[in-house]
């Protein structure tokens, strides 16, 4: 049996490679997958569930990650998120052996969403029981890669951040990539996003959204919109199944940590209105902040919300 | 005060290969080199090495494009960022697009150190400079590559003749956008639409910002206002929208009533204002070629 190492093995599944057969044990087929027809009831009285998990020690001074605690946050994120006290069987509610599973994760190279959580992530499909050349991970080139095209499961995760022409880098616009002509998405500041959610490759898959809050872009501006000044060690992943929630309850940390640093309201140059809109008008999900319960976990101090 | 037939010339600038925007680039400053090959893309590659923002560049003509990452050993990289966008008047646009309340600092014709983040421009190109972290002294190793740029860049370039038109007093500087079809418009202007005014690649227009004096702005306390100066390709451009603007006053903005008036090729329209006299009074700022219909 051949033995990789956690990198070797994103290089092969990013690439659509052959099962590795890795011995995991694999648990007991699970109930059906939370998500699977992504459709949030969003009817009135409906709620979402989000959850906050934050964790001081998940980089140091220098912004470097710990794997270790990272992972554990993500665990303890999803065990919250599905009301299990065990991460494993939250896990296995989550994805069955026999899915194929892709992550999209995002590389921009200002921010990305870390390797070490796309590692973990990959971890905990492996220790369902999915197997190794079922799982990919990718972002630009997900329409190429094999595993995505024939996917059953998707897992999106994304660092949270203003953006200079949606307003906001969302869940909801982490799929734009699953369109071949993603720039006609762009029309009106984004605000039809939500529609790239009823793409066949994307309808029904989503079983977790993840937008990553260690350093959370909050402004900036330029080709890139990017400044390192506009960000700061929040230290925290934001998790949920409903991707509007997911997506609202990030943006409603980033209008905190402006309206704290600029000491006013200080509206987004490019209103995130795609947000509400995929409630509004594509039921997608909720992103009224009254009907989201958000759960937090982790260190309080600096919370926002 | 300028006439509208020394107004209608741009700084069209030869065109080049992306790659030869290299030529303006310094091989090193305060140690730090070139980490890798420069990536360049033509209009269709842009998406590649930007997120989101391409699509302003796209709308104000750009050419093309390199993007160069300078590195020294234990420090940030610094990514440049040169962007061809065929004419002067179109690299003001690239830097005017964003808000630009930040510090000047003399490179190029126009510049913004926004933290320790550099934007100018000058001749047909609009620079940008972004560290990717923060240490002690990285803002004055972004200036020196700002300035090293500038300075290989031989054509000066001035800004689209349009600014000369704009009124002075209560101007505010820091938000005047270049346009030339509705896009970078509406990313600017909370606008219920912009067809009315039938603009397109060929149009040309400023979304300028204006604080009111205490007299104009409202006892509500609006004291703000935006006008909207666009040169059609033609006169009957000019008076279609004109004409739509009069027949149907809330179709471009419906929370104010639009002042608008023509001369020529030229449109000229208040929006914003918290009264029809404050619009007015802006319009009649104007110089007097832009107020020939009343």
């Amino acid at each position: 049996m051949k033995k990789v190492n956690r990198r070797e093995f994103l290089q092969i599944s990013a690439a659509g490679g052959a099962a590795l057969a890795l011995g995991c044990e694999k648990p007991p087929r699970p109930p059906a997958p939370l998500g699977a027809n992504h459709s949030p009831a969003t009817a009135p009285g409906a709620r979402a569930r989000v959850v906050l998990v934050r964790d001081e020690k998940v980089m140091d001074a220098s912004g470097n990650i710990s794997a270790l605690v990272l992972a554990r946050m993500l665990d303890d994120g999803v065990a919250a998120l599905l009301g299990e006290a065990d991460p494993k069987r939250a896990w296995a509610r989550l994805l069955a052996p026999t899915d194929v599973l892709g992550i999209k994760t995002n590389r921009w190279k200002f921010l990305r969403t870390p390797i070490e959580l796309e590692e973990a992530l990959c971890e905990r499909a492996l220790a369902v029981g999915v197997k190794a050349g079922d799982i990919a991970v990718d972002d630009h080139g997900v329409l190429d890669n094999p595993v995505f095209q024939r996917a059953t499961a998707l897992i999106n995760a994304r660092p949270a951040r203003t953006h200079d022409w949606a307003g906001m880098g969302t869940c909801l616009k982490n799929y734009i990539m699953f369109d071949p002509t993603p720039s006609r998405w762009h029309d009106d500041s984004c605000a039809n996003l939500a529609g790239l959610w009823d793409l066949p490759a994307v309808k029904g898959k989503t079983r977790l959204c993840i937008q990553v809050v260690l350093t959370p872009l909050f402004h900036g501006k330029g080709p890139h919109h990017f400044q390192p000044e506009y960000t700061w060690p929040y230290s925290g992943l934001i998790l949920g199944a409903d991707p509007v929630a997911v997506d609202a309850t990030a943006l409603r940390l980033l209008e905190a940590k402006r309206r704290d640093f600029f000491s006013q309201e200080l509206p987004f140059y490019v209103s995130p209105k795609h947000v509400t809109l995929a409630e509004t008008r594509y039921g997608l999900g909720i992103a009224d902040p009254s009907r989201i319960d958000v759960v937090k976990l982790g260190f309080r101090e600096g919370v926002l919300i | 005060m300028p006439t509208f037939s020394t107004l209608l010339g741009v700084f069209c600038m030869a065109a080049a290969p992306v790659a030869d925007l290299a030529k303006s680039l310094p091989a090193e400053v305060i140690g730090y080199t070139p980490a890798s090959a420069d990536e360049t893309a033509d209009r269709d590659g842009m998406f590649r090495l930007i997120d989101g923002g391409a699509e302003v560049y796209l709308a104000l003509n750009v050419r093309g494009m390199l993007e160069r990452t300078y590195a020294k050993k234990n420090a940030p990289d610094i990514i440049v960022d040169l962007f061809d966008m065929g004419s002067s008047a179109d690299a003001f646009g690239a830097y005017h697009y964003a808000m630009r309340e930040g510090r000047s600092v003399g490179v190029g014709v126009e510049s913004e150190l926004h933290g320790n983040t550099l934007a100018f421009w000058k001749g047909r190109l609009f620079v940008s400079i972004v560290p990717l972290r923060v240490i002690a002294g990285i803002g004055d190793v972004v200036l020196a590559l700002g300035q090293s740029i500038a300075k290989g860049i031989k054509e000066q370039g001035g800004p689209p003749a349009l600014v000369r038109l704009l009124p002075r007093q209560g101007l505010v500087a820091s938000q005047v956008h270049y346009f030339h079809d509705g896009s970078l418009l509406r990313m600017r202007a909370a606008l219920a639409s912009v067809a009315v005014l039938g603009l397109t690649a060929e149009t040309e227009g400023l979304l300028a910002r204006y604080r009111l004096s205490d007299d104009t702005a409202s006892a509500a306390g609006a004291t703000g206002a935006a006008l909207l100066l666009i040169r059609y390709p033609t006169d009957a451009g000019a008076r279609a929208a004109f004409a739509a603007l009069r027949t149907s006053p809330t179709s471009l903005d419906a929370a104010h009533t639009v002042e608008a008036r023509l001369a020529g090729r030229l449109l000229a329209a208040v929006l914003d204002a918290p009264s029809p006299a404050a619009a007015r009074a802006l319009l009649d700022a104007l110089p007097q070629e832009g107020k020939a219909v009343p």
